[in-house]
């Protein structure tokens, strides 16, 4: 590629390199429109801007198959991209831009990747940047991430100098959900609970205590300002899981309550005398003596009173009338066994 | 319309229109409930239930002189202004509103002479709060606080609720049906107390199906079945003595804590006491944990209208002195773009646990060569978090800019956080301290 294409990609991709605060995209054209480009040059203009594809594609394929996800997020971002050139640019990137895409889409080399990353070297700086971010997005479309992947971000992000902080916050940015989520919708227990909150079981207590108490704030925090009602519920759940591995960490693992249920092929017959009808509406004890029974008949029929004054369905109102004759109907029993 | 206890036999009875720990969502979007065709929101019940207190006081005693409300100090900017609007609904006239750990220190001050680093551990029915103050006689200054707001005496009950329910279950081989067994949050709240004083008691459920079920429960059984609570709370206090600071050379030491102080109902049960105790080495002072506040608001208020001669000489001498310094209650910040393009950042302007009155400015520039506008917000976190994801957006606008702008060109972005709690943040075409530009000024009050 001649130099002169070079200097034409960085003039119509261009940007300023500051602390902005407008939302990411490709940014927009600074110079006027410039198409007196050559049908090569523009072939070797829509090979440059396609690399981040190919460098998405590659790791789309990290898996072994090419997800509809993945390759959605892939289209997005060509037409971002596109989008970006200018106006009369378009229509001759387009065709250019697909085709480059379809071939990658049959598979990528090392060779081929190795090229892609170099290009990115010859485009202004913040494309690196967009395509490891593709390249995340792509690799957690589906939900999942495999040690194979996590090796093809790797890769990509040493031939692309990505710095070991940028990745770390990609990392963390987008597969701290994923892991959040496996470990939050399922019963899983052990090391996973360390190492989702990237704590080593091998570390000292004091150690492990301290990272504890950092997570819990995390996400303590976190589940104050997501609205999203689900990821909510993560953070609540990797709160208990924080708190219950701090307490099995000071006083030793609970045992896990066994569950004892009662045969089910005979009622279980409660001690004592059985209660009557009007003792299981009204909820008196038939344990009780005489007294107490009409000490705890007064106390229920305030409660019955209270809830026929409001304004409740019929059914529930006509509970209330029962118990309240039931009350009656006890409270002449019990007297006459005092 | 029946508030308090009364109101709470009626919780969970399928009953419709009772309502209970609306405190926790007060100022949440979205949130609120149909009642008689009518939409009502957790600000809605609040006026309801401040105009009831207000009425019951005023037929005893008469109207009050003044109204303090107090709040806890980890509320988020729109459930502090969502309370004030519940107090304006209510057509109360607040004369001030005063952080819960400050009320309940207050209250304590006045119980010893204050000398040092203290510990407000508020462990409430809804929300648990932990404050980090230092106080000489009644000069306070908060140093930190933390919270958790999904934790509080509701989810003590739940986890008895539990325990409860398991035994019915081992007993039955039946789900528990607390309706089916005619057994009410009353009943729960009932049993916790009991365990609060006593190593065991029992519940006696009366089930349609299965008569009369008696549940034995011991002390040792309900302080496993919420050991992870505490934890969670244990946890907020060691965060407290990092004072926001990531150089654990800077984090206050557990042995500088003079003292524990102790507000909220759910401080009564022992499992709170003996994890202070353990935490901190020393027994946490327990006075009247459900009154501390009220009564240290009280003082409050009564300092505060002081002048007016409202105190007697002797009560003059009480609440001498009394100087409060708050700090700001979350760390507020703007969305920007990464230098390498990647994503969105959240940048943090004013710190938590900065003093309060507090300014900052700082300068960001704009992305590209003649940008005609900015995108403009203004974000809340309770860490200082730099995933967008993770804030909460409080504000968000737009500032006009003027043609021929280059890139890199000057923003200047203004945050303050003024004494009673209100924000007041700018977002400035041209560098810091620089006059003229066109600007954008925001009201974080509702409704604005």
């Amino acid at each position: 590629m001649v130099m002169g294409v070079f200097n034409l990609l960085k003039k119509i991709f261009s940007s300023g390199n500051t602390r902005p605060t407008t939302p990411p995209g490709p940014p927009t054209v600074s110079p006027p429109p410039r198409s007196s480009a050559s049908r090569d040059e523009f072939r070797e203009i829509a090979r440059a801007v396609s690399s981040g594809l190919t460098v998405g594609v590659y790791c789309a394929l990290g898996d072994g198959h090419l997800d509809s996800r993945e390759l959605k997020l892939i289209q997005e971002m060509k037409d971002n991209l596109i989008d970006a050139a200018p106006a009369d640019s378009r229509a001759r990137l387009r065709p250019l831009m697909d085709q480059e895409l379809e071939i990658s889409i049959r598979g990528v080399s090392e060779d081929r990747l190795h090229q892609a990353c170099q290009l990115h070297s010859h485009l202004p700086d913040h494309f690196k940047g967009m395509t490891m971010q593709l390249a995340f997005k792509v690799v957690t479309a589906d939900g999942r991430v495999d040690d194979r992947e996590m090796a093809c971000l790797r890769k990509v992000a040493d031939l692309l100098s990505i710095s070991d902080e940028t990745f770390r916050r990609l990392e963390s940015q987008h597969l701290e959900p994923i892991r959040i989520k496996e470990l939050t919708s399922s019963d899983n227990g052990g090391d996973n609970r360390w190492k989702a909150l990237d704590i080593d079981p091998s570390w000292p207590k004091e150690r492990k205590l301290a990272k504890l108490n950092d997570e819990f704030q995390k996400y303590n925090a976190r589940m104050s300002n997501v609205s999203d009602q689900q990821k909510r519920m993560e953070c609540k759940r990797m709160l208990e899981i924080i708190a219950e591995l701090r307490d099995e960490l000071q006083h030793g693992p609970k045992p896990k309550p066994v569950p004892k249920p009662a045969p089910r092929t005979t009622e279980p017959k409660p001690k004592g005398p059985p209660a009557s009808r009007d003792e299981v509406l009204v909820g008196i004890d038939p344990c009780l003596s005489p007294s107490e029974k009409l000490k705890l008949l007064d106390k229920e029929e305030a409660r019955w009173k209270a809830r026929q004054e409001l304004q409740i369905a019929p059914a529930a109102k006509a509970k209330c009338d029962a118990a309240l004759t039931a009350i009656g109907r006890l409270r002449n029993l019990y007297r006459t066994q005092l | 319309m029946i508030v308090g206890t009364e109101a709470k036999k009626f919780l969970g009875t399928g009953i419709p229109n009772v309502f209970a720990e609306f405190k926790r969502v007060i100022g949440e979007p979205g949130k609120s409930w149909q009642v008689g065709g009518k939409e009502i929101t957790p600000a809605d019940l609040s006026a309801l239930l401040l105009k009831k207190v207000v009425q019951d006081y005023a037929a005893q005693f008469g109207q009050p002189d003044s109204i303090v409300i107090s709040w806890p100090a980890n509320f988020r900017n729109e459930q502090r202004e969502a309370t004030k609007a519940a107090a304006a609904k209510a057509g109360l006239k607040v004369e001030y509103y005063i952080e819960e750990p400050v009320a309940a220190a207050l209250f304590y001050s006045t119980q010893n002479s204050l000398n040092g680093k203290y510990l407000v551990y508020d462990f409430g029915g809804g929300t648990f709060d932990v404050t980090l103050l230092e106080a000489h006689g009644k000069e306070i200054t908060i140093l930190y606080h933390e919270g958790v707001q999904q934790l509080g005496g509701k989810d003590l009950d739940d986890a008895l609720n539990k325990l409860i329910g398991d035994k019915f279950t081992t007993k039955t081989g039946d789900v528990f049906d607390p309706v089916d067994c005619n057994f009410t949050k009353l009943d729960t709240e009932s049993a916790k107390h009991t365990l609060s004083t006593r190593d065991k008691t029992a519940v006696r459920l009366v089930s349609a199906k299965h008569g009369m079920v008696a549940i034995e429960l011991t002390r040792e059984e309900f302080e496993s079945a919420i050991s992870s609570l505490i934890s969670q709370a244990e946890m907020a206090c060691e965060n407290v003595l990092k004072c926001g600071q990531t150089d654990p050379s800077k984090y206050v030491k557990k042995s500088e804590v003079v003292e524990v102080f102790m507000a909220g109902g759910t401080s009564r049960v022992p499992a709170t006491q003996k994890s202070m105790e353990r935490l901190f080495g020393k027994p946490p002072k327990v006075i009247e944990p459900d009154a501390a506040i009220a009564l240290g608001a009280s003082v409050y208020s009564a300092f505060k209208t002081s002048a007016g001669g409202v105190l007697n000489p002797l009560q003059q001498q009480a609440v001498n002195d009394v100087e409060v310094d708050l700090i700001a209650p979350h760390f507020f910040g703007t969305s920007v773009l990464e230098d390498d393009h990647s994503s969105m950042y959240n940048d943090t302007i004013i710190r938590k646990g900065n003093k309060l009155p507090c300014k900052e400015s700082r300068q960001y520039g704009i992305v590209r060569d003649n940008q005609d506008n900015v995108n403009c917000d203004v974000t809340q976190s309770a860490i200082e978090e730099r995933n967008t994801e993770y804030v909460t957006k409080i504000w968000e606008g737009n500032l006009p800019l003027p043609a021929g702008l280059s890139a890199g060109h000057p923003i200047c972005v203004t945050f303050a956080y003024d004494i009673n709690g209100t924000m007041n943040v700018s977002f400035k075409e041209g560098e810091c301290g620089a006059r003229g530009g066109k600007e954008v000024t925001v009201d974080l009050r509702p409704g604005h």
